[in-house]
């Protein structure tokens, strides 16, 4: 049996390594009362889970995503003393930024963009992570959005129905689909020379 | 690659911390100079909680931020858990080992649960002297739990107890 201490080599990511966090409720207290210091901490402790989920519902749009993140801390920070604490901070603040992403894309001018065709237009350039982004990218909003929040972020269609305003079936049959475009664009796309043996 | 190996979490442009404080500044939510919390200067939300109430209790303006954090939800209880040892089987173990103790880790830090963690080197010494117990700490975990079963519930979640390995779950007795 090896020690612990050679079998985990968790990185900081894990965050495991060498890593303490003063207690939340003190943190937010503090944010509450303005403190810059303390919306700092809590900025670099959730922007990353923010960024991710704003990035992907307004389909890779680095700007708007900027945007959506910036305005759900606004947002947030104006709503810190009504945060009761019935969920986790993080579930709370990525709900905030679901919503700034969802008023984002109904800003945006509508497109022409259709379901499958751009989704296997996208998945011809497949490079693996890089490029199933952008197959993501070029969902139906609708499908997009769902297709995210429950595949990517793990919410429940209950969930989902709740943060997008839809109801469960909808969510479960959005979801099917995407998942439809998804593979069909995926199997239609030739192999790369790097996947070929 | 499946969905569900890409990254939840992606960097935002460094850029985007200074425009976000800057238009909270705009909008007088937040303050450079408010020095009402700074990281690890304050081990405990109690202390705080005192401190700013004798403030209060002084009519200084700051008696706004302890009216404020009592909308907090209170603080959860937190667990120690003491990890002892588990078996590896081989190298493909091993590794798989990291991946599950790496989910379990980011799951719990997603939930807002995670609160510390670190794994402690092999070398000991023992005071008085003597041999050390043979069933030794491997590392640790630091919890928030609403109470000793749900505490139990989460070291029970750990790979660690699949693997072989015990957990000692432990709750950390602060004022009440």
């Amino acid at each position: 049996m090896q020690p612990f201490a050679r079998r985990l080599s968790l990185t900081s990511d894990a965050g495991f390594a060498s890593m303490s966090v003063p207690p939340e409720a003190e943190v937010i207290a503090a944010a509450i009362a303005g403190d810059e210091a303390a919306f700092r901490f809590l900025y670099r402790q959730h922007s990353p889970l923010m960024y991710g989920v704003a990035l992907r519902m307004v389909a890779q749009n680095a700007a708007d995503a900027e945007d959506v993140v910036q305005e759900a801390w606004v947002r947030a920070i104006r709503g810190l003393a009504s945060f009761r604490g019935e969920s986790a901070l993080r579930t709370w603040l990525v709900g905030i930024t679901v919503r700034c992403a969802l008023e984002a894309v109904r800003r945006r001018l509508p497109s022409n963009a259709s379901t499958i065709e751009p989704v296997a237009a996208a998945a011809r350039r497949l490079d693996l992570g890089v490029d199933l982004e952008r197959v993501i990218a070029a969902l139906a909003d609708g499908y997009r959005h769902v297709l995210v929040l429950h595949d990517i972020y793990g919410y429940t269609h209950a969930e989902i129905a709740a943060l997008l305003g839809v109801d469960e079936g909808t969510s479960k049959s959005q979801l099917s689909r995407a998942r439809r475009s998804v593979r069909r664009a995926l199997e239609a796309t030739p192999m790369t020379e790097e996947c070929q043996p | 690659m499946s969905l569900d190996q890409l990254p939840r979490e992606i960097a935002p442009p460094s850029t985007l911390e200074e425009r976000t404080v800057a238009r909270l500044r705009d909008e007088r939510l937040v303050q450079a100079d408010a020095h009402l919390w700074s990281a690890h200067r304050r081990p405990s939300v109690w202390w705080q909680a005192i401190a700013a109430g004798v403030i209060f209790a002084a009519g200084a303006a700051l008696g706004a931020a302890w009216n404020a954090s009592r909308e907090v939800a209170p603080l959860q209880p937190r667990f120690l858990l003491l990890l002892h040892g588990a078996t590896t089987d081989s190298a493909g173990d091993e590794q798989d080992a990291v991946a599950a103790y790496r989910r379990w880790a980011i799951g719990l830090r997603d939930d807002g649960r995670f609160v510390a963690g670190e794994r402690l080197a092999p070398e000991a010494t023992v005071v008085p002297s003597g041999p050390a117990p043979e069933d030794a700490v491997e590392g640790y975990f630091i919890v928030s739990a609403a109470d000793l079963t749900d505490a139990t519930t989460i070291a029970r979640s750990m790979p660690h107890v699949e693997r072989g390995g015990r957990v000692v779950v432990r709750r950390i007795d602060t004022p009440q």
